[in-house]
């Protein structure tokens, strides 16, 4: 049994023990916090993972600082419903429900309920429109990956629904990015939940205020949304996409909910949507062939992929990647070879995939 | 830390894999990731004042997020909007990027494609 310590890398953890079928315990979670043990969207993941599993084994002591995880195999199927809570966005979830319904035995159609955005984790539109399409063009049999924004959500009472629909893959294929290409449009959306629509239209403006001196094709979908679909507290974002010649996509957002009001750092939307715009062209900035956000994603399935080399190039690291990096060491024995390049300040990183097949599927 | 996260470096593989992230692999030697043992009477501090007073490792400052603190914050976004605010702001930095835009030079684009350690 792996032993790790602390809350860090806590999903990634789950995930890699599910795929590679080893059971991990995790001591001292917080355990020099005033307020110790896991939190209350821990727990809500741990029991959507026992909800789309089968076997699987929770143990968690008293306190909370300590937990035992033996998996089980992913089972998938129609009909879930999940309520993901008031403390992390949908995002949160779905990246560990992503790897685990993949490997699933049924593809995996559910809802989940919460906050569709915020500031911690990537938004449904990030989802749906950078890391869905991401994942569809490493393989054919991803192309029935959809997510639908159904109701949209802010924090902090949520309200929001998102329908996912999951396929199953019987392995990952070969992964080799390492084009970055040259950024040839910008995409984006702009939502508002119980405020003005104009919201809207004033952070397009502050984006394009920004991206047009470099770019004339920027266009930004504004999507406001009113009564029951636009849940149950005011908030307001924003979510842009570079596409690259090489068919890259690498993505930015910021957003605004009453929970950041109540912290004095109101924004108007024209601030919120420079923000996004900041944040894309550090992003192109930083290069690579993904943006800090899907850094770890694209390791993991490089990790898993099949037992050839497996590279991509990306930007600096993140502390997420690298975190992700030594979990793929312990968890897949994976080390990857770390190659900087001096002139565009980019990384790339190749490794010997573990060839991690879905014990569900025959090879084809 | 920051080492970490530049691109530069010879010994970013160093770098990168010399923490491990499970307690089995920590061998001889404890690396900064992990708190020294509990001495023979199980006392991790001989202090009896800081008994009552909540104990923050050192990597766990607020605000920072280095790949080594334990109870690190789950998620993936890593940019601090802040300073990132600051930096593009500037009108000649944004012309800096330029040339990873189609309406720049295309040869100092394909060049950078091409560029392979």
């Amino acid at each position: 049994m792996l032993k790790f310590r602390g809350c860090q890398h806590f999903r990634q953890r789950l995930v890699a023990a599910t795929l590679s079928g080893r059971a991990i315990r995790i001591d001292e979670i917080r355990s020099q916090d005033q307020n110790p043990g896991l939190r209350d969207f821990e727990a809500c993941l741990l029991r959507l993972i026992e909800k789309i599993t089968n076997g699987c084994v929770v143990e968690i002591n008293e306190t909370g600082t300590s937990m035992r995880y033996r998996p089980g195999f992913t089972v998938g199927g129609s009909h879930y419903v999940h309520d993901c809570g008031k403390s992390r966005s949908v995002g949160y979830f779905l990246e560990p429900l992503l790897m685990l319904a993949l490997f699933g035995q049924k593809p995996l159609d559910i809802l989940l309920k919460g906050i569709t955005t915020d500031m911690l984790d990537p938004s449904v539109d990030t989802w749906r429109t950078v890391t869905f399409p991401l994942l569809r063009k490493l393989s054919d049999s991803l192309d029935g990956l959809a997510i639908q924004v159904l109701r949209r959500g802010s924090a902090p009472k949520g309200g929001g629904e998102v329908s996912v629909h999951i396929p199953v893959l019987t392995a990952v294929p070969p992964i080799s990015l390492t084009e970055e290409g040259m950024v040839k449009r910008i995409r984006g959306v702009a939502f508002s939940t119980r405020v003005s629509p104009q919201m809207c239209n004033r952070m397009v403006d502050g984006a394009r205020g920004i991206l047009n001196p470099l770019l004339a094709d920027v266009f930004i979908f504004t999507d406001h949304m009113s009564g029951v679909e636009s849940g149950l507290s005011p908030g307001f974002g924003i979510t842009l996409v570079a596409e690259t010649t090489s068919g890259q996509l690498l993505s930015a957002e910021a957003s605004v909910a009453m929970t950041n009001h109540e912290h004095g750092s109101l924004q108007v939307p024209e601030q919120v949507g420079q923000q996004a715009a900041h944040a894309l062209l550090e992003e192109i900035h930083r290069g690579g062939v993904c943006d800090s956000a899907h850094q770890g994603l694209l390791l993991l399935l490089c990790a898993l992929g099949p037992k050839e080399i497996n590279q991509v190039r990306l930007g600096p690291l993140t502390p997420h990647a690298v975190r992700t990096l030594r979990h793929l060491r312990e968890l897949f024995g994976v080390t990857f070879n770390v190659a900087p390049e001096a002139d565009s300040h980019t990384i790339f990183l190749s490794c010997i995939g573990a060839g991690i097949k879905n014990i569900s599927k025959k090879a084809s | 830390a920051n080492a970490l996260f530049k691109s530069r470096g010879v010994e970013l593989h160093a770098l990168i894999y010399s923490t491990p992230a499970a307690v089995n692999s920590i061998h001889a030697k404890h690396s900064s990731a992990y708190p020294p043992p509990p001495d023979q009477n199980g006392n991790v501090s001989s202090d009896d004042d800081d008994l009552f007073k909540p104990k923050a490792a050192p990597s766990q400052r607020p605000g920072e997020d280095t790949a080594e603190a334990l109870d690190a914050l789950d998620s993936c976004l890593a940019l601090n909007m802040d300073s990132v605010g600051e930096v593009w702001s500037v009108p000649a930095a944004v012309e800096s990027l330029r040339n990873r835009f189609v309406t720049g030079d295309w040869e100092a684009g394909q060049a950078r494609d091409a560029q392979n350690p």
